[in-house]
């Protein structure tokens, strides 16, 4: 469970512009839940996925992931929660590019030490989950961007984490591979993971099972 | 640890030509160090080997004011006579004095015309110059010995270089139009100038060249327990009381080793300072590789970062990176440099006809030279690496 109480994010550009892209934010999210946060771009829809994916601490304000405050840990320990607890799906992919399917899938597994013969047991696994059993030694630019994004998918599901935030995952997609790729992420919903999508689709919000709407920086709905 | 190798070695491998171009400027910095200290490393073992040879209670007295390291400007000076070597012969310590003579003579053997370095020495003395050079010895024959007038003993290289055909035991060789009969021959010292050599009794010498009392340098042998130096020191008074004034050097042979070493270690200094700095614009060159890889790369490190690396891990995979550049360079350019110092050994020894220069395979010099290299990369790393290690996550992923 995830807990967000009065949550601030102020950026700085330069010494007298303060910018809020976060306004005082409370939302509680449930293990297991599927929960679409929506807004226009620049709503700081994204900013708040950030802080609720441990890539960022509030400037003000708590998050507590199970029961524990984010903003008072230091770098290494957000690093194990976000390789652990949290699996990342972003807009463009992300994969790396000089590394395999395969390997783009090992890669958080490698950070938290997972053992070389069960960390390809594992990569393997998640692929054919996937349907990606064929392209697991291809790179990502040989690959179609729904492939791409169901290769990340593995990554993210790679440490097994508890909770999923994906940012615009169909985004990039046509519409085809797109519903493949939400069907894909709802079916993980159903399957017991927390689903956070950052979205302004808004045929994705309502697969949801909650909507959070965000308008500069707070909660509107 | 296993895996960042491989992370870092995938990403060498996706900029090939880059890696390889960065990887030159340590090849060619390590080839140079290492090709250096090999040669310099070598040159040190044949020179202790070399004074070996004369054995550590030796001492020199040669003409010429301290300093003068020039043996040809020393002979321009006042000569010695050969009433100092009596004196140096009577210093208490010394077991036996040799007083030498040289000249640059013609040597013909069969019709075939050569300019010899000789050296005379009087013909009773000839069992102990064999004696004073033990370890060199003679190949075959015997030594002058006492009431030898025409007899010569040959160095290596005349018995088997100098003429057309060899010169053997019995052979008969003219010097300045007198025949000599070849009673000896040398063992191979190892280099040009002393295996070049002929030795002939002081007593014929000073018949064809008529110079009754000159002589160009006197050899000493210490008796055995004695203190080199302090005999050096005893022979330096008595001669300066006996000549007047002291323009004369007296040397043992491990003030000439020093002196020889000194020399050496300035030269090897200033030449390995030099190719020291090409390994420093080599590791100029990493670094600058690697900011370009950090800025390049920055999204994936924000990508990384999301899925769990920590500050220490993208730290890892840089200074891996850099280090391998580096340890490769330094493989590469040890091989070359080594490659290198032997072809100047196989060169010296051949055009040069010198066993001085040798490349010296020190383990210590190839593991010396790897470390140093992988340690270079990766000192050049630090700086992109914590650049890279630094960022902030959410910037570097949204870094287009």
């Amino acid at each position: 469970m995830i807990k967000l109480e009065n949550v601030w994010k102020t950026y700085r550009p330069s010494e007298s512009v303060e910018v809020h892209a976060v306004r005082g934010v409370s939302l509680t999210i449930k293990d297991g839940e599927f929960v679409a946060i929506v807004g226009a771009s620049g709503s700081g829809k994204s900013t708040l996925m950030h802080l609720m994916g441990c890539l960022d601490i509030p400037t003000k304000g708590r998050i507590l992931l199970d029961g524990k405050d984010i903003s008072k840990m230091d770098p290494s320990e957000l690093a194990r929660i976000r390789g652990k607890v949290i699996g990342f799906v972003f807009q463009n992919y992300n994969l790396i590019p000089s590394l395999t399917a395969l390997q783009n899938v090992e890669l958080p597994m490698i950070f938290q030490g997972v053992e070389k013969r069960k960390m390809r047991e594992r990569a393997v696994s998640l692929l054919q989950m996937l349907g990606l059993g064929d392209r697991m030694g291809h790179l990502p630019n040989q690959l179609s961007g729904g492939q791409q994004q169901r290769v990340a998918i593995a990554r993210a599901l790679a440490n097994n984490p508890k909770m999923i935030l994906a940012d615009e995952p169909t985004g990039n997609l046509d519409s085809k591979s797109g519903k493949e790729v939400l069907d894909l992420l709802v079916g993980l919903n159903k399957k017991g993971k927390t689903l956070v999508v950052v979205t302004h689709d808004k045929s994705i919000a309502k697969k949801a099972k909650r909507i959070v709407k965000i308008k500069d920086g707070r909660i509107v709905k | 640890m296993k895996d960042y190798i491989n992370l870092a070695v995938i990403n060498l491998k996706h900029r090939r030509l880059r890696s390889w171009l960065t990887i030159l400027g340590i090849v060619i910095g390590i080839a140079a160090v290492s090709s250096l200290v090999s040669i310099n490393q070598g040159l040190m073992e044949a020179i202790n080997s070399q004074f070996e040879s004369m054995g550590t209670n030796t001492i020199m007295i040669l003409p010429g004011t301290e300093g003068s390291t020039s043996p040809i400007l020393n002979m321009l000076g006042s000569p010695l006579k050969m009433s100092d070597n009596d004196v140096v012969e009577n210093v208490p310590g010394v077991d036996y004095s040799i007083p030498l003579y040289y000249k640059a003579v013609n040597v013909e053997f069969r019709g075939d015309k050569k300019s010899i370095f000789m050296y005379a020495i009087p013909s009773k003395d000839g069992e102990k110059l064999t004696d004073l050079f033990a370890s060199v010895g003679l190949k075959e024959g015997r030594s002058l010995k006492r009431g030898d007038m025409y007899k010569a003993i040959v160095g290596y290289n005349v018995y088997k270089n100098v003429f057309n055909d060899k010169v053997s035991v019995g052979s008969y060789i003219k010097i300045e139009g007198k025949k000599f009969k070849v009673i000896g021959i040398m063992n191979e010292i190892g280099n040009r100038m002393d295996d070049n050599q002929i030795s002939i009794p002081l007593e014929a010498a000073r018949e064809i060249f008529g110079e009754s009392d000159r002589i160009d340098m006197i050899m000493v042998k210490v008796e055995e327990g004695r203190n080199v130096e302090d005999v050096a020191k005893a022979i330096k008074l008595k001669l300066k009381n006996h000549r007047g004034t002291e323009d004369f050097q007296v040397l043992t042979s491990k003030e000439l080793l020093e002196r020889a070493k000194t020399i050496l270690g300035l030269v090897s200094i200033v030449f390995i300072a030099v190719a020291a700095i090409s390994l420093v614009v080599g590791g100029i060159g990493i670094m600058n590789t690697m900011y370009m890889a950090v800025v390049e790369r920055t999204r994936h490190i924000g990508v990384m970062k999301a899925v769990g690396a920590r500050d220490v891990d993208i730290m890892m995979i840089f200074l891996l990176e850099s280090g391998i550049i580096g340890l490769i360079g330094g493989l590469i350019g040890l091989s070359i440099g080594l490659g290198f110092a032997k072809i100047v050994e196989v060169y010296a020894a051949s055009a040069m006809q010198t066993k001085l220069l040798k490349a010296s395979f020190d383990p210590l010099l190839i593991v010396g030279s790897l470390a140093f290299s992988f340690i270079v990369g990766v000192i050049s790393g630090v700086m992109p690496a914590r650049a890279a290690a630094k960022m902030n996550p959410v910037d570097a992923l949204r870094y287009e």
